[in-house]
């Protein structure tokens, strides 16, 4: 049982620690992912947040509450790498053509070198409440547990998110008219 | 013009593809990190700014070579780590604290990128980052856990042992919802005004400030707690215990948010350094006797600092 792993690591045991950790790193690197749009920051960032976790745990008071505790930590430090990156001299990469197939037919490698562009464009916070809400399916209530922020404010940060989203594509489709203009 | 209802699905769509696997290895490096990092007791662990660097692991490899070369030198020579150590010697040389020790890499130093010497071996060292020069002596067991040029910190696991920050560039904070590094408008920035702002929070219970001095600078020390009645929080940083926000920083913008909660019990040693406000902080458990336990080795180490020019 989880509970018990997370005690045995609040005393320390360092085995216990890595057995909870391991089957939820999947899951938490691509939550980090896709929110850095960069596999190696991702894995800084997930390492990070863990070694975090670890050195904190004594911290939780409510062994239930792992989970949602580990994922906040996960996400600060995930907004800490992108405000880290933002002060670097910024690549961007496209997405691999031959990746796996898009979901969606309507998906095409075009458009979702507009996506990677204008997910880009978003505060960091921003890309984590939308990778949170689209990719870990969380509703706004888990979001906020997560995020230890109230109800509200995660449904008007969501709200907020998605209208950045709608700008920043709509923005990139002005550029690449604009760009695509003679002179 | 994209709908609400389209940036839905898309973003549920495309967010679906990308990588769902991690490397064994990232899981394996976690598992070494932790073998050199030891966990805080529940009452240590506050919410100021504490993340850890991630510029240290292309080090680590380093590090972890320099352990292994350190450990079959003592075995060649006969010591061990403990037992071999030179008695702390105030005449001694201080080690510059960045890069001082071996396993450095490995530890997890707290806040921005400029990072810690990690474990620091008996004797004497000095500050790398903080905007004076720090000069101090500790028995061994103790970590540098912050070397930047607001905050200098100390720790150990030793035992129930209060860990020390040693803060410039000092401001009192204001009390905000967000608790984000604001800054108290029209806060004064002596010594009493530090002072005063402890005695006078109504979410503190403190002691009445007695006159310290540190190295022959001057100041007052104050201890105090967060009263059980206290209930502000800072939601987004830790839900489960409220906060009195007490410190930020002279930056534009600041950056440092220092709090404390009900579980912890705090000494303030607020010295004025050739006009530099400089704050000690001790942080405690609240319980009587252990508080005062916890202070008497990490007040035996600030009792060895030595405040060099500014940097």
């Amino acid at each position: 049982m989880d509970r018990d792993l997370v005690e045995a690591a609040q005393r320390g045991d360092r085995q216990a620690f890595v057995d909870l950790i391991r089957p939820r790193s999947h899951r938490l690197f691509a939550i980090a992912q896709r929110v850095l749009r960069d596999v190696d920051r991702a894995e800084d960032a997930l390492q990070d947040a863990l070694v975090i976790a670890w050195r904190d745990l004594r911290g939780l008071r409510d062994p239930n509450r792992f989970d949602a505790w580990l994922h906040r930590l996960l996400v600060h430090e995930c907004i800490d790498q992108a405000s880290r990156e933002r002060r670097r001299t910024s690549i961007l990469r496209v997405l691999p053509v031959d990746g796996p197939a898009a979901p969606d037919a309507l998906l095409t490698v075009a458009d979702r070198d507009q996506l990677e562009r204008g997910f880009r464009r978003l505060q960091a916070d921003q890309r984590a409440i939308l990778v949170l809400h689209h990719f870990a399916g969380y509703a706004p209530s888990e979001i906020a547990e997560t995020l230890g922020i109230p109800d509200g404010t995660a449904r008007s940060r969501l709200h907020h998110a998605h209208r950045a989203m709608r700008a920043a594509l709509e923005a990139d489709a002005r550029t690449s008219i604009t760009k695509g203009r003679p002179a | 013009m994209t709908s609400q209802r389209d940036i839905e699905r898309i973003l549920d769509n495309w967010l679906r593809d990308g990588p769902d696997a991690v490397a064994d290895r990232v899981i394996d490096a976690v598992a070494d990190r932790i073998e050199h990092q030891s966990q805080r007791p529940a009452w240590q662990v506050h919410w100021r700014d504490s993340h850890v660097t991630t510029n240290l692991k292309p080090l680590a490899a380093v590090a972890a070579v320099i352990v292994v070369a350190i450990a079959g030198l003592a075995v060649i020579v006969g010591l061990t780590s403990r037992g071999g150590v030179a008695a702390p010697s105030a005449s001694a040389s201080p080690s510059a604290s960045a890069g001082a020790t071996s396993s450095a890499a490995a530890f997890a130093c707290y806040g921005e990128t400029t990072g810690c010497a990690g474990p620091l071996t008996a004797g004497a060292h000095v500050s790398a980052n903080f905007l004076l020069a720090l000069t101090f002596t500790t028995p061994d067991g103790w970590v540098n856990v912050r070397d930047i040029s607001r905050t200098y910190g100390l720790e150990t696991d030793l035992g129930v042992v209060a860990p020390i920050e040693v803060m410039g560039l000092n401001a009192i904070a204001e009390q905000t919802d967000a608790c984000g590094p604001v800054g108290k408008a029209g806060a004064g920035s002596s010594v009493q005004d530090f002072i005063a702002a402890v005695q006078s929070h109504p979410g503190l219970d403190a002691t009445a400030p007695v006159a310290a001095e540190i190295d022959g600078f001057t100041g007052q020390s104050i201890e105090f707690g967060v009263k059980s009645t206290w209930d502000k929080y800072c939601q987004e940083i830790d839900p489960t215990f409220p906060v009195v926000l007490m410190l930020t920083d002279t930056g534009q913008p600041p950056g440092r948010t220092i709090g404390y909660t009900v579980n912890q019990r705090v000494r303030w040693t607020v010295l004025d350094v050739r006009g530099e406000i400089i704050i000690v902080e001790l942080v405690g458990p609240a319980g009587g006797s252990q508080f005062t336990s916890s202070m008497e080795a990490a007040q035996a180490v600030v009792d060895t600092f030595k405040f060099g020019p500014t940097r």
